[in-house]
């Protein structure tokens, strides 16, 4: 009776801690769109902005994200802007803008290792050992495999270029949006959905 | 996920008598929870996966003394955006709270003999180690903390057969500030469980 019981509380405990939600089985669910802002006057007032064809890349890894898909990222922000009611100023020297909007690419090759010194933690199972004994352990080419995966962050800062700090030399950031995720081959397309993410979670950048 | 599962297999293996006597009470519980206030805010969704050990001794008619270790599990995976004060986050997140309480017990029981299903009041004091967890995309912060736990309860204990019984418990879950927390500010995780057990008398 005494082990029927412990046997059933084991089942009912197990099922318990088995009904985690699900993990995450793609690496669509790695990325994420972060928008910070400062939403004082600066920004309220802001409308028009001036936006440099160049972005910036921080690359510490493979270079997945090349300058190729550079033009796309800064027209998807510009048309983001314009559509809110921004105007661009093309001629700075002619009309000082409101903002700048930066933009900058970073990207880090993250290593690993997926460590397999536990075949002697099979030992539970009762199929267990399979030819051999638990005091034998993984063989070559090695007890643990190393892995890569490059992530990146696709930043868009906008610079509030009319209130400079003359005594410190500070441009002050008024809003800023970092597109971050694992970097594949379809990176880009993922980069411009970001683009319009970080605007739509920001409706105090409309203008119209 | 590994010390949740370390922590249950111990609580049933525990709960194995080592002899059988009627002044003491041995349950293992499944415990489910509802959050409040701190909790609530960083997990709405409550908790189906929690567990107890609580030993009692029955020395007198009336009361008990006996201590209790356990742990709730709040967690939650949701993708959507989120607003925080200067700001937002789209993306996957996970929310995790573990909270593993460890207390000294005490109960008044309504009647006296102890073969009837009784009725008591009680509650426990104890140190309560708390991790929240919070994953968005590739980002992932946790933050662990000690602190001083009160938990008031309300619960029926009863005999079963062959010398075994158990506990259902109701118990408010009430620890100590802590501004250790992820995110600035003080939090206090409560919450409310509910807690059914069995055991050996």
């Amino acid at each position: 009776m005494r082990v029927h019981a412990t046997v059933i509380m084991l089942g009912v405990f197990f099922t318990a801690v088995g009904c985690y939600p699900e993990q995450i089985n793609s690496i669509s669910q790695l990325a994420s769109v972060t928008t910070l802002v400062d939403s004082q006057a600066p920004l309220r007032n802001a409308r028009t902005f001036a936006l440099p064809d160049t972005i910036v890349h921080i690359t510490a890894g493979a270079g997945v994200i090349g300058h190729e898909g550079d033009k796309q990222l800064v027209a998807r922000v510009r048309a983001e802007l314009v559509a809110l009611g921004w105007r661009e100023i093309t001629d700075v020297r002619a009309e000082r803008p409101d903002v700048v909007v930066l933009m900058a690419v970073t990207e880090q090759t993250n290593t690993g290792v997926a460590y397999g010194g536990w075949w002697s933690d099979w030992g539970w199972w009762p199929g267990w050992p399979v030819t051999y004994g638990t005091d034998w352990a993984w063989g070559y080419p090695a007890n643990a495999v190393t892995f890569t995966y490059e992530t990146g962050t696709l930043l868009i800062t906008m610079l509030d270029v009319q209130h400079g700090n003359e005594s410190t030399k500070r441009v002050p950031l008024i809003w800023a949006a970092g597109v971050n995720g694992v970097l594949t081959s379809t990176s880009l397309e993922g980069a411009l959905n970001g683009i319009d993410q970080a605007f739509t979670q920001s409706p105090y950048l409309e203008r119209k | 996920m590994r010390a949740s599962f370390i922590l249950v297999v111990a609580v049933a293996v525990s709960s194995t008598p080592l002899r059988a006597q009627d002044r003491y009470l041995t349950a293992a519980e499944y415990s489910v929870a509802i959050p409040l206030g701190d909790t609530h805010r960083f997990d709405a969704s409550g908790s189906w996966s929690g567990a107890n050990w609580e030993g009692r001794w029955m020395g007198w008619p009336y009361m008990s003394v006996g201590t209790l270790v356990g742990f709730n599990e709040f967690y939650d995976r949701k993708s959507g955006t989120f607003d925080f004060p200067g700001g937002a986050a789209t993306g996957d997140q996970y929310r995790h709270l573990l909270v593993i309480p460890a207390l000294v017990t005490g109960a008044r029981y309504f009647t006296a003999n102890s073969d009837d299903p009784r009725w008591y009041i009680g509650g426990g004091a104890g140190i309560q180690y708390t991790q929240q967890s919070f994953q968005l995309g590739l980002q992932e912060k946790h933050r662990g903390n000690w602190g001083i736990v009160l938990v008031p309860e309300i619960g029926l204990a009863f005999a079963a057969w062959y010398g075994t019984g158990g506990i259902v418990s109701l118990r408010y879950h009430l620890p100590t500030e802590s501004g250790s927390f992820l995110a600035s500010g003080q939090r206090r995780f409560q919450y409310i469980s509910l807690s059914a057990g069995f055991g050996y008398r």
